[in-house]
């Protein structure tokens, strides 16, 4: 039985490949990059055990290592429940088979496909680490299954876990922002890191001597102490290994059992929040007209959906993340590190512009009662940006006058003003044209939002939307340009005509992408339909 | 808005009222929907293969067709959200696809199998199909409130249309559709997922409508319910009309669905499955 599910999650493998030359081309990419990476920890592993005697350092790198992929296994479930569903109990729940059966059939699954594949070379790779002590490094191999079943074993019962936990509504929307934030923090945080790596640094080889004893680190702390001569403490370890090993793995039975027998209870539909009959909540808010109706919706979509409010909340968090990431990058001054500065006062708004480029891509088929009805090109495109800006107008204003708070006390905010609302008037108006021409491909309705639909196209796709993040970099280089005069001349005139020109080229922009994506609209807003409905 | 709630608790509307169909006098004479010489051919496959049909204004009209015949495809050609790759499509006498605006405003369709805006709330979305279309508030307000009565929707109004069932939700797509009292109502399986009281008080609307001076056109593949329901019929299958008229003529003397069996084909005669016999 344990064949045959291993055999389906092999053949879910391969047929994600099928007829489909850009998986396949994301697959080689993705193999080359880990083969790189693969390739520079074993010539840095090889490196480190080339040392004459015994290296603390060799030891606490063997248990690193295992704890870095347990880590990597265990948190990643938390934030994407149910990245690979070929196995899960839901599928598996009308077949009558075993617990055990299920377990070791996603155990050994698990080692099926990219990441299970990197996870045995990187431990393997890890070996060379002991390529001059034999006796340790057989203990290393013989540790490796060991290893891999208590990491996986794990990974399953927090991806079960997870599963129930965002179950609970709201939690799930909460972890999705958790996540999210920390995705975008991890630059700073790393560079945060780096500053005090010298700390560190000294810190790590106790870390791992206490990881050791939790099942982060324990199997591979067996072979880290016979490297170091300390036969009874890897004895401990193993002991210890193989305790933690049948514990998670009676767990995850008793967690798998109980999943199965609840399968449709979790997820399902609980009582819903309802707002009294007569009170149609959002739309009171705006006109009565078919434009104030689609910003209403827009509104609703991008603040409600939790796809979508990722959107929004990225662009305060990008403001607050650039001026630490200027901070960081100087130390102790606290104006800040201009560039950045400048940048996030360039790249910021047009980010949220070009969210409009994602609105009817994230409506996917429920565009169709647009479609359907008597919508003109220009109350669409008119409808989507008032709603786009009555959320991400206020947030660019507040940020820019973040921003030149932090970069010269209020000196230049004319230019950041200018600069900040033109930009997002260009994003705006730029996304109105292009997302008639090619649509971004979003997660559908009720999807995770961070599963991309694959696309046939994805490449090419991938490659206009670089070229239009350039195109709008281009509109901000005359404010940009007038800003740098006034910097050198500090003649305030140059301040203020930079905010004006940016001003100016995003009104333009707007006006005129909107009227042309209007007029694409009326001609091709069916074809846009057969687009959007294509993300599943 | 308040006064409109007020004025529709005061006079509650009967279903026909609420659904009742805006009719011009002069076009009481053209058909309500005309399709000629209409293709679809996708990349591998041809999906609908030339095929003409006029709806007669008042019909009640049904398509019908096994899985994959094209009958999704045309409706969807027939509506302006497919582009057709020939033939020509006349709403009231409206080339949809030359003057889409126009032609939209005289239907109501219901689609099969396309996302709504389900965050929203029943009346919400309702409204918002309202006002989509360029009615005034309290004129929506007024009519969001009738159709969620005729579809006994009322008391879920407030509710998610995320959280309601299948039915629920065809009844919400289906009051969204006929909120700007469409002359021509496309309905794209209406019927399926829908509860047996649903259905009927579905069939009521319909029927009320269809004599209010409306034309209704739906596609199904339950043909006792089609015979029972539509006074004109066509049968389709890989892309192509088979026959099309009077419910009555294209069926002759037999059932709708024995002559269905009969032009499709397809029928396997079989003793059944000898290992599935319990005894």
């Amino acid at each position: 039985m344990v064949k045959v599910l291993l055999n389906l999650k092999w053949r879910y493998f391969l047929a994600s490949f099928k007829g489909n030359a850009w998986v396949i081309v994301g697959t080689i990419f993705g193999s080359l990059y880990l083969l790189g990476a693969l390739v520079g920890w074993g010539v840095f592993a090889a490196t480190q055990g080339a040392q004459e005697g015994i290296d603390p350092q060799t030891a606490m790198l063997l248990v690193g290592a295992g704890v870095l992929l347990a880590l990597l296994w265990w948190i990643l479930p938390i934030f994407a429940s149910g990245t690979d569903a070929t196995l899960d109990p839901d599928h598996l729940a009308p077949y009558p088979l075993k617990t055990k059966d299920i377990q070791l059939g996603q155990l050994l699954g698990g080692l099926i496909g990219l990441p299970g594949l990197a996870t045995v070379l990187f431990s393997a790779v890890t070996a060379l680490l002991l390529w001059r002590h034999p006796v340790s490094l057989v203990v290393y191999v013989l540790m490796i299954p060991l290893g891999l079943a208590l990491v996986l074993t794990i990974s399953r019962i927090i991806s079960l876990l997870a599963i129930e936990i965002s179950s609970i509504p709201g939690v799930k929307q909460g972890l999705i922002i958790v996540g999210f934030l920390l995705m975008m923090g991890a630059g700073p945080l790393v560079a945060g890191l780096a500053l005090g790596l010298g700390e560190a640094w000294d810190a790590l080889p106790s870390a791992m001597k206490v990881l050791s004893w939790t099942p982060l680190g324990a199997p591979f702390a067996v072979a880290s102490a016979v490297y170091m001569g300390h036969w009874g403490k890897a004895l401990l370890f193993l002991v210890l290994s193989l305790i933690y090993l049948a514990l998670s793995w009676v767990i995850w039975a008793k967690l798998l059992n109980r999943a199965m027998s609840r399968i449709g209870e979790i997820g399902g539909t609980t009582a819903s929040k309802q707002v009294e009959a007569g009170n149609t909540g959002i739309f009171k808010h705006f006109p009565a007209s078919t434009r104030g109706a689609l910003a209403a919706r827009t509104v609703h979509m991008l603040v409600k959906d939790p796809r979508c409010n990722l959107n929004i909340i990225m662009i305060p968090a990008f403001y607050v993340l650039f001026t630490l990431f200027g901070r960081v990058s100087i130390g102790e001054e606290s104006t800040g590190n201009p560039v950045l500065l400048a940048m996030a006062a360039v790249f910021v708004p047009a980010l949220a512009g070009y969210v409009y480029s994602y609105l009817i891509s994230y409506e996917n088929s429920a565009f169709s009662m647009n479609v359907l009805a008597p919508v003109s090109g220009k109350d669409d495109r008119w409808g989507r940006a008032w709603g786009l800006l009555v959320l991400m107008g206020p947030l660019i204003i507040f940020g820019s006058l973040f921003l030149s708070w932090r970069l010269d006390n209020f000196a230049s905010l004319p230019a950041i003003l200018g600069l900040g609302v033109g930009q997002l008037l260009c994003g705006v108006g730029l996304s109105a044209f292009v997302d008639m021409l090619i649509s971004v491909p979003v997660p559908p309705p009720g999807g995770s939002p961070f599963k991309t639909p694959k696309q046939s196209d994805g490449f090419s796709k991938g490659l206009i939307r670089g070229l239009i993040m350039l195109v709008l970099m281009a509109f901000a280089i005359p404010g940009g340009i007038l800003w740098i005069v006034y910097s050198s001349t500090s003649s305030p005139l140059w301040m203020w005509l930079s905010g004006a020109v940016s001003l100016l080229i995003g009104a333009i922009v707007f006006f005129i992408g909107l009227t042309v994506g209007a007029a694409r609209y009326d001609a091709h807003s069916a074809e846009t339909l057969q687009r959007v409905s294509q993300f599943r | 808005m308040d006064d409109s709630t007020e004025q529709s608790l005061s006079t509650p509307v009967s279903t026909a009222e609420a659904v009742a169909a805006e009719v011009p006098a002069e076009a009481l004479h053209r058909p309500a929907l005309e399709i000629q010489n209409l293709v679809k051919a996708f990349k591998d496959k041809i999906a609908v293969d030339g095929i003409n049909l006029t709806i007669p204004r008042g019909s009640f009209f049904g398509l019908v067709g096994r899985n994959g015949a094209g009958k999704t495809t045309s409706l969807s050609m027939a509506t302006g959200m497919l582009r057709p790759t020939a033939g020509t499509v006349l709403i009231d006498g409206i080339n949809v696809w030359e003057n889409p605006q126009s032609a939209k405003s005289k239907i109501g369709v219901l689609p099969d199998g396309v996302f709504l805006f389900d965050k929203l709330t029943g009346e919400q979305l309702i409204t918002y199909a309202g006002l989509l279309h360029g009615l005034d508030r309290a004129t929506v307000a007024q009519r969001t409130a009738d159709l969620l009565a005729a579809l006994d929707l009322t008391e879920a109004a407030g509710r998610r249309v995320r959280d309601y069932s299948a039915g629920m939700t065809k009844k919400v797509a289906l009051a969204a559709a006929m909120i700007h009292a469409p002359s021509l109502l496309v309905l794209d399986e209406p019927f399926e997922a829908v509860d047996p009281v649903s259905a009927s008080n579905i069939q009521d609307i319909l029927r009320a409508y269809v004599q209010g001076g409306g034309t209704v056109i739906l596609s199904s593949h339950v043909m006792d319910l089609v015979q029972r329901l539509c006074d004109h019929v066509a049968i389709m299958s890989d892309g192509h009309i088979l026959a099309a008229g009077t419910t009555d003529e294209v069926r002759g003397d037999s059932s709708l669905e024995d002559r269905f069996v009969e032009l499709v084909g397809g029928r396997k005669i079989s003793e059944g499955i000898s290992w599935l016999k319990s005894s």
